[in-house]
């Protein structure tokens, strides 16, 4: 049968339509990370040049004969999504000074450029390649997309894994709490390189972060996009309550959603009666641990001063 | 009636194949059976074709064979994938009752046992439980006690409490009562159980279990298929010993981190796959520069760049015999068996040590993904042997301060190896770095000094050639005209190729080396031999070009970059060709 499939041409039987993350892909039942793409591919538009770090959205989209992406796409590897945009944006630039009439990547009717890496891809072995990208100026928009973990690899911690949580490299047991960090704040990180745009936004308010997506477009320059998107495979939850708990990730201020342009916060979702992050925690299997004793019980606390000290200097209470 | 098996279980990744196999593995193994697993998978995410493939006997079992004589399938592609391994009298389990398998079609000779295992699982409690349904029903067509599984159970699905671990039970034995009661499938095997309890491990397991008896106390990694293992085993076990396990941020940092440890005394080790050791090349120089004692454990996969994370291939040996600019010594070990994984790794830390040196220990993917059965006495922690080499403390320290008291932590002595002095030793301070030192650690660019400390590291090798039994182990007829050579985790199919040549009357002498660098000297052995033949899962014949290289004789090569394994019966094929002299290119079998 495997001969059978590398010899059909599976190119003819999808119609693409207008569609540019196209359904089909290999991705998880309630996939968070799978939203976003559909998201951020419907605000960019067909005139785009993604480059995708080795991560789940890569290898669920790329399955040999068939590909996802209506956009051009490049994978590349695992820490250098945003050295390659980098690259593509640099040559472009130059192609415009050679050629007016070639395609041109400030005007963003034109050609967008977007690098999109995972939390590890990105906050961990990503970061210096973020770094420069984000410090020399180029016109790229990196989407960071946040599942709390290497889930490709089966779940290891990474940098924005919560606290408290139950990962392959953090353990819960009689010795451990699990990950014993919290998230690193990667909006900050990237307004601090001078970027002039930077956004948060979660996948369960699509048309808040479709404008977002296209208001970075517009901008000439870095621009860094953090969206949060569940997975019910590394967190261990019915997968029809995605958009659920990436709504109710924002509600208890786990993931507060906001702007900032040129260093300063210039809106910020607020909310009302933010939730205690012990009703977020309770969904899912990788925080089960935390019920079970004083610990937890002090681990929840932590967490919970922790988004009350991020929910202060944000101004998220309404 | 059969008392060997070989038995899988397929379907889509992220339907349970891995745990499903594992309870059954695990099962036979409380039972006293050899067992030998191997998995064709794509990646940790739904979607793609996934199995779990068990071979169990009485005896040892050091290989997959290409048949299979009960499979589990879960989806029609499963069926369509193993269709070259089935035989006359396979039996085919699967649910005719799921929409997508209504029109499945069993091939004329072999036996199609339709069981109902979403209904059977819903009886139990839920349709979740249909693979322990369907291993109920395997059990019954095999002959086996399904009480065995009954401890596998407990151990996959204990930490959800004991009514999940009683339905499980339930679903098992309803599926055995199925097959037993409403078809009339008759066992043609009858697998005998044994008073034996073995463990079973995968190489990535057997690494860290060694790491942790050979003393490592230090292990920093990042997570990449297929070396992840070797984090999870270590992650949670070596605090107990006092030691820890640290996630980096990349690669780069996982090996800086290996090498400070290093430096503050700890045995330390780092463990990665191809992308990784391209990453950690730049910090190996520095490593061996400063000669720090590190162990780097690379687990193969197909390269280069990301290529078949998931596949085999030992395409890395030239990699980690020339990796890295300048020219760096280094040690290269390369465990042939899941149960030397464990030796080596043990040899590895000691060797670090003794000569302040790299050592790259080497396993590939299929090793990381098989678990072999091994009897627990096989793994004898109070065997193991830790030599630090030569570190010294309190009056020892004297002999090794030049004339204004400076420790001479380079001393080009005569063997290459220099006193180590750990961090807090009194009179032992000194200074590390990656640029030309001379013996007190101090930056130069005299020639005199350059000269010196370069053969000094150089002649560490050259030691350790002379000092430590880097051999080979020999099979078949010593007196045979046909050499066979290989390295890696081929050993367990080639030994089984030995028998079916045997059969057919072809003798054969055949060495499995594992020591790449420094190895065995084998002109007499290839020069008494009418055909040399090298059998490697590489493209080019990279340990080829090494004999080739070390005994000035051409040889043949068996090569396979397929993504998949040798098989027994196929090199055995390829052997016979290779000696008929009329060898074509592997066919990619698909």
């Amino acid at each position: 049968m495997s001969s059978d499939r590398q010899d059909q041409d599976f190119t003819d039987e999808v119609e693409h339509g207008e569609e540019l993350w196209n359904p089909g892909h290999r991705a998880c039942a309630g996939c968070g990370p799978a939203l976003a793409m559909k998201y951020i591919t419907e605000a960019a538009g067909p005139n785009t040049i993604v480059t995708n770090a080795t991560g789940c959205m890569e290898v669920v989209s790329t399955p040999f004969p068939e590909s996802s992406w209506g956009t051009s796409y490049i994978h590349n590897i695992f820490e250098n999504a945003a050295s390659v945009a980098a690259g593509v944006e640099a040559a472009y630039q130059s192609f415009d000074r050679r050629d007016p009439d070639h395609l041109d990547v400030s005007d963003e009717d034109d050609l967008n450029i977007i690098a999109i890496g995972g939390d590890g891809a990105t906050a961990d072995i990503g970061f210096r390649a973020l770094s420069g990208m984000m410090e020399r100026g180029h016109d790229v928009t990196y989407v960071m997309y946040d599942n709390e973990a290497y889930m490709n690899t089966g779940v290891q911690r990474s940098s924005q894994t919560p606290l408290g949580a139950s990962t392959t490299t953090s353990p819960a047991g009689t010795e451990s709490i699990g990950n014993d960090t919290n998230k690193k704040d990667m909006a900050s990180i990237a307004a601090d390189h001078g970027v002039e745009y930077v956004a948060t936004a979660s996948i369960s308010n699509p048309h808040d972060f479709k404008q977002k997506v296209e208001k970075a477009l517009e901008i000439d320059g870095p621009k860094f996009l953090h969206v949060y998107s569940p997975c019910p495979v590394g967190w261990s939850y019915e997968s029809s309550k995605t958009v659920e708990l990436a709504e109710l990730a924002v509600e208890t201020g786990l993931f507060p959603v906001f702007e900032m342009e040129n260093g300063e916060i210039t809106s910020v979702n607020k909310i009302s009666d933010r939730k205690p992050v012990r009703e977020w925690l309770e969904t899912q299997g990788r925080f089960k641990h935390l019920f079970d004793g004083e610990e937890g019980e002090e681990t929840i606390e932590a967490l919970q001063e922790w988004i009350d000290g991020r929910a202060e200097d944000l101004g998220l209470d309404a | 009636m059969e008392n060997d098996l070989n038995w899988a279980i397929g379907g889509e990744a992220g339907d349970g194949i891995d745990s499903t196999g594992k309870i059954f593995a695990r099962a036979l193994s409380r039972a006293g059976r050899h067992v030998f697993t191997s998995k064709d998978f794509a990646s940790r995410i739904r979607g793609g074709y996934t199995a779990y493939k068990v071979r169990t006997a009485v005896d040892r079992v050091e290989s997959v064979v290409d048949r299979l004589d009960i499979l589990i399938a879960l989806t029609e592609r499963t069926i369509d994938e193993n269709l070259d391994e089935l035989r006359t009298g396979s039996v085919i389990i699967y649910d005719g009752e799921q929409t997508t398998m209504q029109d499945v079609e069993i091939p004329e000779d072999m036996i199609g046992l339709e069981v109902p295992l979403t209904d059977l699982a819903e009886g139990a409690g839920g349709a979740i439980m249909r693979n322990v349904v369907a291993l109920g029903a395997a059990c019954e067509v095999a002959d086996f006690p399904v009480e065995y599984l009954d401890e596998a159970l407990v151990k996959r699905f204990g930490e959800k409490g004991e009514a999940i671990v009683a339905n499980n039970r339930e679903a098992a034995r309803l599926g055995r009562d199925y097959v037993h009661e409403e078809t009339d499938c008759t066992s043609q095997f009858s697998l005998e159980t044994t008073d034996e309890d073995y463990v079973l491990l995968n190489g990535d397991e057997a690494i860290g279990m060694a790491a942790i008896a050979a003393g490592c106390r230090f292990y920093a990694g990042y997570p990449i298929t297929p070396a992840t293992d070797i984090m999870e085993y270590l992650t949670g076990r070596i605090e107990a010993f006092g030691g820890a396990v640290v996630q980096a941020e990349d690669e780069l940092s996982a090996i800086n981190m290996a090498l400070g440890a290093a430096r503050a005394g700890a045995r330390a080790m780092t463990g990665t796959s191809g992308p990784g050791i391209d990453l950690m090349s730049e910090t190996f120089g520095l490593v061996a520069t400063s000669e720090t004692p590190l162990v780097i454990a690379n687990v193969m996969r197909s390269g280069p760049s990301t290529g078949m994370p998931t596949k085999q291939e030992q395409g890395d040996l030239n990699a980690m015999l020339y990796g890295g600019h300048g020219e760096i010594p280094r040690f290269v070990l390369a465990p042939t068996t899941i149960g030397e994984c464990f030796d080596r790794t043990v040899e590895a830390f000691n060797l670090a040590e003794k000569y302040q040196i790299p050592v790259y220990l080497t396993a590939d993917l299929s090793m990381a993904v098989t678990e072999q059965t091994y009897p627990p006495e096989r793994f004898d922690m109070d065997a193991v042997e830790i030599d630090r080499g030569k570190v010294v403390e309190g009056d020892a320290v004297d002999e090794w301060l030049d004339e204004k008291d400076r420790f001479r932590a380079h001393a080009a002595t005569e063997d290459g190896v220099s006193p180590r002095a750990l961090p807090g030793t009194p009179e032992a301070a000194h200074m590390t770095t990656g640029l030309e030192h001379d013996e007190l650690g101090r930056r130069t660019e005299e020639e005199d000094v350059r000269v010196e400390q370069v053969q000094k590291r150089q002649r560490k090798v050259e030691t350790a050639r002379e000092r430590e039994d880097f051999d080979y182990r020999a099979f078949g007829d010593s007196d045979a005209e046909t050499l066979v050579l290989s390295w890696g985790s081929n050993e367990g199919a080639m030994r089984e190729a030995l028998e079916i040549l045997d059969e057919r009357g072809i003798d054969v002498r055949f060495l499995s080396v594992p020591y790449i660098y420094p190895r065995p000297d084998l002109t007499e052995e290839v020069q008494a031999a009418k055909t040399v033949i090298v059998v490697e899962c590489n493209a080019t014949g990279q340990f080829a070009d090494l004999i080739e290289h070390d005994t000035l004789t051409r040889v043949e090569r068996v090569t396979k970059y397929t993504g998949v394994r040798f098989m027994a019966d196929e090199l055995a094929e390829e052997i016979e060709s290779a000696i008929a002299g009329q060898r074509a290119p592997p066919e990619v079998k698909r």
